[in-house]
């Protein structure tokens, strides 16, 4: 009987433990950053910068062309509560940053996937096929259902 | 003959001449299958519904009664039977089959005794030559009726029993070779304000003792007189509570002899809870296992006590109480 | 407690105090770990679930949900044609009963059950026989929770 209360405590505290793996993540997109930085993504690398600033975010990836600006980020897991909150801060911060673009924030997991996937390939697409991606993905982060 | 309160004395001691039981899956896994003149591998029995299933395990039982007896369809004078479905339609539809003249009996889960009593009383004073008397009950038909849909995750608490997938039909007449019923105890309705349909056992046991009493009263006997008093389905619960009861009534019970049929048809090791139920129980422990253990000799006189809970799936959403029943019949063999 | 002993007669009284010390207790703290145990390994299966949905399909955290849902209940109805999701609740039991896979155990048990009394009069008119409560009350709960909700932020001028 002990036993089982003991092993029902450990899995509680399991639960509550922090990501471990977040830091690494950060470092991948900042290397990739390095590497293609190229001009025309300068918007992006300062939402980027700028975001990760917040203490609630724990990853951003961002990519821009002429008039949009698509941002992913990831939320601390306890402040996962407030995310409403937190996506409202990142977007009014960014839409004061950058007024002369078209802002799309979220923290949506499958958003900072794909947009990482399109920062990945920068170099081997076209600005078009970028531009085509980017709304895309703004299409399916305003879905509902 | 009346005597006492409410106890009939079968002078003429009509014989069961014959007797047939049927089983499910469980059944056949289980303590007593031995004792089983026809078992089968599941619940459906090459039926549509569990319903038609329930009425074959009558037909089988009614009809391998008969055989065993030697006699047919129409030497048959009455069908006495009854199960917990609603309506008792296993029941009649079972009759159709037979034919006979058919008296539809409700105990709940004491059936099968209300049936052998008010048989033997006909027999005795003449009114037929041969009665078929009979109780069965079908797990998944009764739990679909009373509880929830068979396949429903629901969990069970330990004090909930299960319901027995069996018939048990034995056939009366004026004379003849077997065990005699000697006398019956009809027993009045008896709620001690208990209403969950989880522990039936504990709901039954007040009404199980007050009929007990009743008989040694109106016979003015002791327990020991009996070599075995075996209650219906009071199950685990039902049983040690019943044994309490009896102490504190000063009765003085001897615990060895005093069994409870829903805790000899299954295993140790079967998932049944608190034990079985059903008006299949009763009937199948003592037209079988009961009364060949009695041909063997191991018993000369048995008091049998089949105890009944009679709600409905509506009197419990009513927030009513269980009241409950039981009915005693004797049963004796070889020598006085 | 007292209301309903006033009805009860002094015998009813006593004989339900000796009835209860020969009645089995529920083993509640046991119930409770494995519920939790068996819930929380649906769950994750639910999450593994949704990831994978994520992952490999075009949707989003908010839509990922709805295909989740639906393989998940797809499992409990396989297991309950199976007849093994009444074994896995009498384990359980809240831990297979709370999540939607319990639900979808309700209603399906409830339509295997009643398909011998055809169509329309048995499935049909039975098949809610146990998930009925659950989606009235479900449905009415959430709308007095939201009209609360109304009142309070418009008042409390959030």
């Amino acid at each position: 009987m002990l036993n089982s209360v003991l092993l029902l405590f450990v899995l509680i505290f399991a639960g509550c433990s922090n990501e471990p793996g977040s830091g690494i993540n950060s470092q991948k997109t900042l290397q990739a950053d390095d590497q293609k930085l190229l001009v025309d993504q300068e918007t992006a690398a300062k939402a980027e910068e700028e975001i990760k600033n917040i203490e609630e975010v724990t990853d951003v990836v961002a990519v821009n062309d002429k008039k949009l600006l698509l941002l992913g980020f990831k939320v601390k897991q306890f402040d996962k509560f407030r995310t409403k909150q937190i996506e409202k801060k990142v977007k009014e911060r960014l839409s004061k940053s950058f007024p002369d673009y078209e802002i799309t924030a979220s923290s949506d997991l499958k958003i900072f996937i794909e947009t990482t996937k399109i920062k990945n390939k920068l170099a081997d697409q076209s600005s078009k096929e970028r531009t085509k991606k980017m709304e895309k993905v703004i299409k399916l982060s305003n879905e509902q259902t | 003959m009346l005597e006492g309160q409410s106890t009939w004395i079968f002078e003429n001691k009509p014989v069961i001449i014959s007797t047939a039981t049927v089983g499910g899956p469980f059944e056949a896994n289980g303590n007593i299958s031995d004792d089983f003149d026809i078992l089968h591998e599941d619940l459906w029995l090459e039926q549509e519904s569990y319903e038609k299933a329930h009425k074959v395990l009558f037909e089988e039982a009614f009809t391998k009664a008969i055989e065993k007896a030697n006699l047919t369809k129409e030497q048959i004078q009455f069908i006495l039977a009854g199960d917990l479905i609603n309506q008792i339609t296993p029941s009649s539809f079972a009759a159709r089959t037979v034919g006979s003249p058919y008296l539809g009996l409700f105990g709940a889960c004491s059936t099968s005794m209300e049936g052998l009593a008010i048989g033997a009383y006909i027999t005795n004073y003449g009114g037929a030559d041969y009665i078929l008397t009979g109780a069965a009950s079908h797990n998944a038909a009764v739990e679909k009726q009373f509880r929830y849909p068979t396949e429903y995750g629901g969990q069970k608490p330990p004090t909930a029993q299960w319901t027995v997938t069996g018939a048990g039909a034995a056939i009366i007449g004026k004379i003849g070779n077997g065990p005699q019923v000697t006398s019956a105890t009809i027993g009045r309705v008896v709620d001690m304000g208990l209403s969950d349909p989880f522990n039936m056992g504990g709901a039954m046991a007040p009404a199980a003792v007050d009929t007990i009493m009743a008989h040694l009263r109106d016979r003015h006997i002791n327990p020991s007189y009996y070599d075995l008093i075996v209650t219906g389905d009071l199950g685990q619960i039902g049983h040690e509570v019943s044994i309490d009861l009896m102490k504190e009534k000063g009765l003085n019970i001897n615990e060895t002899n005093y069994q409870d049929c829903g805790l000899m048809i299954y295993r140790k090791d079967q998932p049944v809870l608190a034990g079985a139920s059903g008006a299949g129980c009763s009937a199948t422990v003592v037209y079988g296992h009961l009364l060949n253990r009695m041909k063997q000799g191991e018993f000369k006189k048995i008091l049998v006590v089949a105890t009944g809970a009679l709600l409905s799936p509506l009197s419990f959403q009513q927030k009513e109480s269980i009241p409950c029943i039981a009915h005693a019949v004797s049963i004796e063999y070889g020598g006085e | 407690m007292t209301k309903k002993n006033k009805k009860l007669t002094t015998e009813q009284q006593k004989y339900q105090k000796l009835q209860k010390k020969r009645e089995t207790k529920r083993p509640v703290i046991t119930n409770c770990i494995k519920a939790f145990l068996v819930g929380g390994f649906i769950c994750t299966i639910g999450q593994a679930l949704q990831l994978f949905y994520i992952y490999n399909f075009n949707f989003t955290q908010k839509t990922a949900g709805n295909p989740t849902t639906a393989t998940v209940i797809f499992f409990a109805m396989l297991l309950t044609g199976f007849g093994v999701y009444d074994r896995l609740g009498q384990y359980a039991g809240a831990g297979s009963a709370v999540p939607v896979t319990g639900f979808g155990n309700a209603v399906i048990s409830a339509c295997i059950e009643h398909r011998s009394e055809g169509f329309v009069y048995g499935v049909g008119s039975n098949m809610f026989k146990l998930a009925g409560s659950v989606v009235l009350f479900g449905t009415f709960s959430a709308f007095v929770v939201a009209l609360i909700r109304t009142l309070v932020m418009k008042w409390g001028g959030f």
